[in-house]
């Protein structure tokens, strides 16, 4: 997959974080789970750009950043990396990260289906899967727990969006319609879904997947061929706005200055 | 967070069960022994959620006979693990999940100084070790610290706020300098992404060529730390402020 989108002016993790890091509000709380590095730098951007009382919960490490004061943190790969600590305000013992209701969660997988559930276990028979996936962490937690989620998936395929996951890691919308509710969770399910292609939401009434924009120079057949299941797409569908000098100048100096989402 | 334990064991073909909500190796890839392992139907999967293991834990610490949680409700969760149950909360009315306490009949922890009398302190994020302590306490399991350096019961007494493994929680203290490498140590070192590729690749071709360099082999009983070399660790300490 090519690492730059259409315009070649970054990288399509810097494209995810930069299109992530709008869809948060200020003052709102909340994390991503381990190998988080698009959304931990999307936090990060909102923080410095729009946000800056937004609350970060790093991973299960458990910190709580609030940058925009002061210090400074590179970003790292890994969320789970310590030096994250360094630049935060402070660090939550063990269970407690938890407690804390999280206005939003950032998550990916293995797989993801026209409702929104996602595979994070296995492919294939659970019992003897084709593929292991890393297990599904926390996700059954925060898809039923957090105010709103969003998914994101660096390489959109056939394979990876499909129409029915092999295994339901986080609880999307079911089965689509109002099946979501008989769970009666507290959390409203996934709102938006990025990949290197485009920005999809859920079809208020049937909670199916829905394309509502489009990157620049990506054709909807290009968008159609790499979707699994039959994809609603929004009559005014728009051009994704690319990212802005401003948004990507400060991602790459003051965010990731490693230049961990352009490796 | 690396999975190294469970993939060592799974490479070694002494995993028999995990009980763990993720196992990978983050931006590196997949666990590639576990993964194979599980694929070829060599360990019995424990599903579950984080929260689940937190829940198990907690009960076990307790001594109660379940905790709960929300996580898992319309996931797959509960068709593959049974012995995690729904049911209605007796109060609420809300549908909640059981998890059975998770009992470990050995606890291995790692610290940055312990005490001759197993006193530990980590500086630094204690993620659940706590929890596990007690939880395999209670259990009437082994709690064994490794630690990065020992310090002086006077030191200890000197500002117990710093304890956070007290010792009537910790069975044996082993010195190990080095000792979460590959992997890092609070304030100490970071973690050596060439040394996990390493295993990557080695382990990917054959676990014996890796464990004859770094484990056992012809040159005797090396430990494990002098083989990695002390220049290349020395380049895994962090400096002040990093």
């Amino acid at each position: 997959m090519d690492n730059t989108n259409s315009k070649g002016q970054c990288s399509t993790s810097e494209l995810l974080a930069v299109l992530l890091s709008r869809e948060f509000e200020d003052g709102e709380i909340g994390s991503a789970g381990v190998n988080s590095a698009i959304p931990m730098a999307a936090m990060r951007l909102a923080q410095l750009t729009r946000c800056p009382n937004l609350g970060i919960i790093c991973s299960y490490t458990g910190f709580m950043l609030n940058l925009a004061r002061e210090g400074e943190c590179p970003l790292y790969p890994s969320s789970f990396d310590y030096r994250n600590i360094y630049g935060a305000e402070s660090c939550l013992p063990g269970p407690e990260i938890f407690y804390f209701q999280r206005d939003f969660f950032c998550a990916s997988g293995i797989q993801i289906d026209r409702f929104g559930n996602v595979n994070m276990a296995a492919i294939g028979e659970w019992q003897l899967p084709k593929f292991r996936g890393p297990g599904s962490a926390g996700i059954p937690f925060v898809s039923a727990t957090a105010n709103k989620y969003f998914l994101y998936f660096p390489q959109q395929s056939p394979k990876i969006f499909v129409e029915k996951v092999d295994f339901i890691s986080g609880i999307g919308y079911y089965q689509g319609y109002n099946t979501r509710e008989q769970f009666a969770l507290p959390g409203a399910g996934p709102k938006k879904v990025f990949t290197n292609l485009g920005v999809y939401d859920f079809e208020p009434a049937t909670k199916s997947m829905r394309l509502i924009s489009i990157h620049p120079s990506v054709s909807v057949q290009v968008v159609v061929d790499a979707t699994g299941f039959p994809l609603l797409i929004l009559d005014d569908l728009s051009e994704t706005e690319a990212p802005s000098d401003q948004e990507l100048s400060i991602l790459r100096t003051k965010v990731d200055p490693l230049g961990i989402l352009r490796g | 967070m690396m999975s190294l334990p469970m993939d060592y064991l799974a490479a070694a073909g002494m995993l028999k069960k995990c009980v763990a909500a993720y196992v990978s190796f983050e931006q590196l890839g997949l666990a590639p022994n576990f993964r194979t392992a599980v694929q070829n139907g060599e360990v019995e999967v424990w599903e579950c959620d984080e929260t689940m293991i937190v829940a198990g834990f907690e009960a076990a610490a307790k001594g109660l006979p379940c905790g709960i949680t929300r996580a898992g409700i319309g996931t797959d969760l509960l068709q593959v693990n049974a012995e995690l149950k729904e049911f209605a909360d007796p109060i609420s009315g809300e549908k909640v999940i059981a998890v059975p306490p998770l009992k470990p009949a050995v606890a291995f922890l790692h610290v940055q100084k312990a005490d001759a009398f197993g006193n530990c302190i980590n500086e630094g994020p204690i993620f659940l070790d706590r929890l596990i302590a007690q939880a395999t306490k209670r259990s009437g399991g082994i709690v064994i610290a490794s630690t990065e350096e020992i310090q002086d019961h006077a030191a200890t007494i000197a500002d117990p706020w710093k304890v956070t493994l007290p010792s009537i929680l910790v069975d044996a203290v082993v010195e190990i300098p080095w000792g979460a490498h590959p992997c890092s140590s609070n304030g100490r070192y970071r973690c050596d992404d060439e040394s996990l590729e390493e295993y990557f690749a080695m382990t990917r071709e054959s676990f014996e060529t890796y464990f004859a360099k770094y484990v056992e082999g012809e040159t005797g009983p090396i430990p494990y730390i002098d083989r990695v070399g002390s220049s290349r660790c020395e380049s895994l300490r962090l400096q002040e402020g990093i």
